[in-house]
């Protein structure tokens, strides 16, 4: 790849530019002694311009992004040499060093940047609230581009996080870095945020991925440590940021379709239905300008027969975003989706002699219910070293049980926050903000119950030389049925060293907390043999969290395209964690067990290699989870934590043709909570776990097929007691552009 | 190229000689159904088909020095009180075995948080009256699907 590098003479309009700046702005423009940089992003291989490739001069104190025809312009920079990143989703990411700037003349660089799915977005704004260098993060902070999401053709959000070093998941339950385990649905340790707004339901605390629109979303991105200086309650186990695509300028109408047959069981004891399950997932959207505004609209319609008897599920889902310019100062969008499902539900299998079957008495067991999610927000630049930005949510979620064991549960939740971004100077940087939500459920096994909550934030950044010191703090205060619950004080503090423009270090301890939700605190129920019995008396969980961490992100060097190293060692220790604690009578209370620790370390690879023919994707996460007593000594493994976990994607891009293959290994589910599966006889269905994946893909034109198997040798393992996982399933996914 | 086929053969031969797998596979063992009364006599908390080594004498089951426990194998999923039927499964490896239903006097799920209660199972079990043991033999991923009960304390 060519670069052109070339000082050219001032055009007569930059001239012109220059004088007229320099009279409206004195010497904040052109006082020092300042030059200009200016050319045009494309694409390596297609020649394609490319719009809104990030540009950013040294530290990221100055840079822009390219407009809709690839060019892009930085001015006001200080006569010297500097370097240059450019990044962009999809593509290895690209530095250029020893660029000059010089006084009144304006230096060209045009630039190709090379398409990599495995290219992650270099700028991220979950680590610390802001666009950050992800070289420059406080906290480890994996990337997803909107590329690789597509790539594997996912419907469901969760099953792309767990390729990621740290994630992993149980039964649609995120597990950063071990954290969650497996909580029966009441309570998670990761929060959720959709475009930074918490996304936790308000009765149980859960996810529901559904009412994520997997095909609009532009990246995500997780952080992994760090605790609730920013973010707050749940945040004390990791953050997921799902950030939403804006509208392209130029219309756009996607249509795609995927379909799947699900294999037999290979153990022909097991097989349970006459004729093979299937699914499918259609979806149209479309994009398009309105005057200086940009919206998008998605329908989706998808139904999934599930490799279980119970495991059904189907929906309809409109979402849609207008993001709303109102000059440089304003901007602001809005996001709405409303989702109505219907799904199967069960607990357990019929028995290991019918993993796949549900109990007698339960096979009509179901739920079926709307979600809405209206999330906006505004920006306002009200100068270039302060920015404003306004968040509001509200969120409705109602459901009905039908079956042997008819259930409702009614939901609310609202969710308001202002937070302001003050730079005092090119190395200090403050953001402060106040946030509040308020809860509301009514449900059969919860009774009726309102919370609330009121927190502060505030971060300072300071930068010295290569290091950056970043400091926070987040006061929190909820109530629970007007009473008043509990306040928490969350400090932190992280060091970040950039020793240079393809390495980072860091190194950060936080302190964390999580309040008890309503699930966990009011659930009164009934389920077979076991009772599970209310405790209003929980208090918040809190963990102190510190990490060690590298970053190495480098690109196009002599064979090599692309190399992406992320590596960390961790440390969580808990208070006072929130367990399902059965009695010496099978009592099942929410309880405040004493201490757990979970230290660990993890090991993110990526490799690109051979003009893009391979590419390699290696996440490894090793666990040490424990259960402690009041003074520090093991008790026991905290259940539902795999110890080893390992997951690998090879990719070959050859003639067009896309070809991947991944296996996924999981060691042993050392402790689970009720059934230990028959001690007395040895017999267990507790198994490492060991999953191949294959695809198989082609871009043509407009359209892009692929094909795609997965748990290829029909590999059986449970996580939960008594739930068998994945059958085999062959999909194929058809989508055209117009 | 011929570095890129090395690549992917190195990688291939790594992840394939990784722990040998360990697939969940087919099971022997004994399901089936237990029909109950209609009603439950107050002292009766729940019940629970067991299984023995070898057939106990009946009338010795509630006597403090009778070796229940020792010749104990295995038990299902204890059964709620009020239950009319309930279906049960029990995995076990190929072999000949005495099964039976037996009331108990807790409620079932203290048999489960309290594995040790079962070390003096005979202090909370009840016979019914017309549940004989039954022989059964288990043959290698084979299930037995013959043993149903009907229980009348």
């Amino acid at each position: 790849m060519k670069h052109k590098l070339k000082q050219v003479v001032w055009p007569k309009q930059w001239a012109l530019y220059g004088i007229i700046s320099f009279i409206l702005l004195g010497k904040l423009v052109f006082g020092q002694g300042a030059g200009a940089i200016f050319g045009i992003v494309s694409d390596a291989k297609t020649g394609e311009r490319l719009p809104g490739v990030n540009i950013q001069i040294q530290r990221g104190s100055i840079g822009t992004t390219s407009d809709l025809e690839g060019n892009y312009r930085i001015i006001n920079v200080p006569t010297g040499k500097y370097e240059l990143s450019f990044s962009m989703m999809g593509y290895a990411p690209l530095r250029k060093k020893d660029v000059s700037a010089v006084n009144g003349i304006p230096t060209e660089l045009n630039v190709k940047l090379t398409s990599n799915v495995l290219a992650s977005p270099q700028i991220v704004v979950t680590s610390s609230r802001k666009a950050q260098d992800i070289l420059e993060s406080p906290f480890s902070v994996a990337a997803i581009s909107q590329r690789e999401i597509q790539s594997k053709a996912v419907v469901n959000m969760i099953d792309i996080l767990s390729y990621e070093s740290g994630v992993s998941t149980i039964k649609g339950q995120l597990n950063i870095r071990g954290t969650s385990g497996y909580t029966m649905g009441a309570g998670s340790r990761s929060l959720l945020l959709l475009d930074g707004i918490p996304m936790l339901g308000s009765a149980a605390g859960n996810v529901t991925w559904a009412t994520i629109p997997t095909s609009e979303v532009d990246r995500v991105e997780i952080v992994k440590s760090g605790g609730s200086a920013l973010y707050g309650s749940s945040a004390m186990g990791g953050v997921v940021n799902i950030i939403t695509r804006n509208a392209p300028r130029d219309p756009e109408t996607r249509i795609s379709t995927k379909i799947g047959i699900y294999s037999h069981p290979r153990v022909d004891e097991w097989k349970w239905r006459e004729s093979r399950g299937l699914l499918y997932n259609t979806e149209i959207s479309h994009s398009r300008s309105i005057g200086k505004h940009a919206a998008w609209i998605r329908v989706q319609k998808r139904r999934d027969d599930g490799f279980m008897e119970l495991n059904w599920e189907e929906a309809f889902n409109i979402s849609g975003k207008i993001k709303l310019n109102f000059g440089n100062a304003h901007s602001a969008a809005v996001f709405v989706n409303v989702l109505d499902d219907k799904s199967g539900l069960t607990s357990i299998w019929k028995s290991s002699a019918n993993p796949f079957e549900a109990p007698e008495g339960s096979k009509k067991d179901g739920t079926q219910g709307r979600k809405i999610v209206i999330n906006g927000h505004h920006n306002y630049v009200y100068s270039p070293a302060l920015v404003i930005k306004t968040k509001g949510s509200a969120y409705w979620n109602t459901w009905d049980g039908f079956g042997a064991d008819p259930n409702y549960s009614n939901e609310n939740r609202f969710y308001e926050e202002v937070q302001a971004s003050k730079s005092w100077s090119d190395n200090l940087t403050t953001i402060f903000g106040v946030t509040s939500q308020q809860n509301g459920v009514e449900a059969q096994i919860f009774g009726e119950h309102n919370s609330s909550s009121l927190a502060t934030f505030l971060l300072l950044e300071k930068r010295l030389s290569q290091f950056t010191v970043s400091m926070g703090s987040r006061w929190e205060a909820y109530k629970v049925d007007a009473k008043n619950q509990d306040q928490v004080f969350s400090p932190q503090l992280a060091l970040n060293w950039k020793p240079s423009s393809w390495l980072g270090l860091r190194i950060s301890t936080g302190k964390g907390f999580r309040v008890p939700t309503v699930a966990e605190m009011f659930t009164s129920a009934r389920r077979s043999i076991f009772t599970v019995e209310p405790n209003p008396d929980l208090i918040s969980e809190t963990s102190v969290n510190s990490e060690f961490g590298v970053t190495l992100l480098a690109g196009q060097m002599g064979s090599l395209d692309l190399l992406k190293l992320d590596a960390a060692i961790f440390h969580n220790r808990f208070e006072n964690f929130i367990e399902p604690v059965p009695d010496s009578d099978a009592v099942i209370h929410f309880t405040n067990i004493a201490d757990a620790r979970i230290m660990g370390l993890e090991v993110g690879l990526g490799l690109s290699v051979f003009n893009n023919l391979l590419d390699y994707k290696s996440a490894l996460t090793v666990l040490d989870p424990v259960e402690l007593d009041s003074q520090g000594e093991i008790l026991d493994t905290l259940s539902y934590r795999h110890r080893y976990h390992w997951v690998n994607a090879l990719g070959i891009h050859y003639w067009g043709i896309d070809a991947a293959l991944e296996y996924r290994y999981l060691s042993r589910m050392e402790s689970v909570e009720l059934f230990q599966e028959n001690d007395m006889t040895g017999q267990d269905t507790r198994v490492p776990i060991h999953v191949w994946n294959t695809m198989l893909g082609k871009t043509y034109r407009d359209w892009h097929f692929l094909l795609r198997v997965e748990n290829v040798f029909q590999y059986y393992y449970t996580q939960l007691e008594r739930n068998i996982e994945e059958e085999r399933i062959f999909t194929f996914t058809v989508e055209k552009r117009f | 190229m011929k570095y890129a086929l090395l690549f992917v053969s190195v990688l291939l031969i790594a992840l394939t000689s990784c722990e040998e797998s360990e697939s969940l596979e087919a099971i022997a063992g004994v399901e089936g159904v237990v029909n109950f009364d209609a009603v439950w006599p107050d002292s009766i908390a729940g019940a629970v088909v067991v299984v023995f080594d070898v057939d106990l004498d009946l009338d010795s089951l509630n006597t403090s020095d009778y070796p229940v426990f020792d010749h104990f194998i295995t038990y299902g999923d204890p059964i709620g009180r009020g239950v009319q039927n309930s279906d049960y499964f029990i995995q076990l490896e190929p072999g000949g075995y005495i099964l039976m239903v037996i009331g108990l006097l807790i409620d079932p799920a203290q048999l489960l948080a309290n594995e040790d209660l079962l070390q003096e199972i005979q202090k909370y079990i009840v016979v019914p009256e017309n549940a004989a043991p039954r022989g059964i033999v288990i043959r290698e991923k084979k299930i037995n699907e013959q043993t149903d009960w009907y229980v009348h304390f």
